[in-house]
């Protein structure tokens, strides 16, 4: 029975190192050896960069400014960083 | 008496250990600079933090409290208090563990207040039994009889079916089930590993693995249904 089957259920387990040391070395081998579970792996690590940047959506500027504001009266804490300048 | 293999094993478990700690300590250390910035009240420091962290702590108080509107209250006030106690942050963690810690703990709070709270052990889905994969993409000799989709260059600013596909994904997020979100942004938006994500969200190991498993399997089938569509084609995944 060919190895491919068992591919999904041990992909994350290889991806995030925290699969057993066999699983993940027979995971390695195959990937080496099969293009098809290569690209299946591959495209778990693709979605989950898609997963990081779509929330890297930036906060509405108000907020922001609101949440600077509470630091004290007239924000007299804050101190404009270099890049800022 | 130890075989070869024994002293591999032994040895690579040593090796990860001492990765994972040295991961952590570089975390740690590279937060020094910059939390002694937000001490100072650096207003581009704050700003940056807000900006790295703010969609991910949304989705995971979302998780919790359920509506977008009490997540965003959580999240304003998980930032006030973040802003107004880095003096007292002691640095024994991590400057992101301590900020999600604060949040779990608001949202947990308004929830309870609300009498909404459900442990997110048993919040996650019907469907975690589901292969990752349908059994007929696989010939009965086990190799595969309808191949993945290869995702290589996928952009997120791509269009497909007529949005860029980190917005489909969004909304993907968005529909998991609360403990399948909240597992898949610590692990992989946040970056946090399994051992701090099951301490964060108060789930077994096993548990943790699954509803991983599962979210991402599900945001793996809709992109890989959004780049094999022909143009105008219905996209049919569900997340």
């Amino acid at each position: 029975m060919a190895f491919c089957r068992k591919i999904p259920d041990l992909a994350d387990g290889y991806i995030d190192r925290d699969g057993s040391l066999a699983d993940r070395l027979r995971v390695g081998i195959h990937l080496r050896l099969c293009g098809h579970c290569r690209a299946y792996v591959d495209g778990i690590e693709v979605t989950r960069r898609l997963a990081a940047a779509s929330l890297a959506a930036e906060p509405t500027d108000p907020l922001v400014e609101r949440l600077l504001a509470r630091l004290g009266p007239g924000g007299d804490r804050l101190r404009s960083s270099p890049d800022e300048t | 008496m130890q075989t070869t293999l024994d002293l591999l094993r032994a040895s690579l478990s040593l090796l990860a250990v001492a990765a994972a700690a040295a991961g952590a300590a570089i975390r740690i250390v590279a937060d020094g600079d910059f939390v002694d910035r937000l001490r100072a009240g650096d207003a581009g420091a704050i700003r940056t933090l807000i900006t790295r962290h703010h969609g991910a702590l949304v989705g995971l108080a979302q998780s919790i409290v359920k509506s977008r509107a009490a997540a965003e209250d959580v999240v304003q006030e998980t930032w006030i208090a973040v802003i107004e106690g880095v003096g007292r942050f002691d640095g024994r963690s991590a400057l992101s563990t301590w900020i999600l810690a604060i949040l779990l703990n608001k949202a947990r709070t308004v929830a309870r207040r609300e009498s909404r709270y459900v442990p997110l052990s048993e919040e996650g889905g019907s469907d975690l039994d589901e292969p990752a994969v349908p059994p007929e993409r696989f010939a009965a000799d086990g190799h595969w009889a309808v191949p993945p989709v290869p995702l290589d260059g996928v952009d997120p600013e791509r269009i497909y079916a007529g949005r860029q596909i980190w917005r489909h994904v969004g909304d993907a997020i968005e529909r998991l089930p609360p403990a399948q979100k909240a597992v898949l942004i610590l692990r992989d938006v946040e970056g946090r590993d399994a051992a701090e994500t099951c301490r964060l969200l108060e789930l077994t190991p096993e548990n943790q693995r699954i509803l991983l498993h599962r979210a991402r399997a599900k945001l793996r089938n809709l992109v890989e249904q959004l780049v094999a569509a022909p143009v105008g084609a219905p996209v049919l995944a569900k997340a």
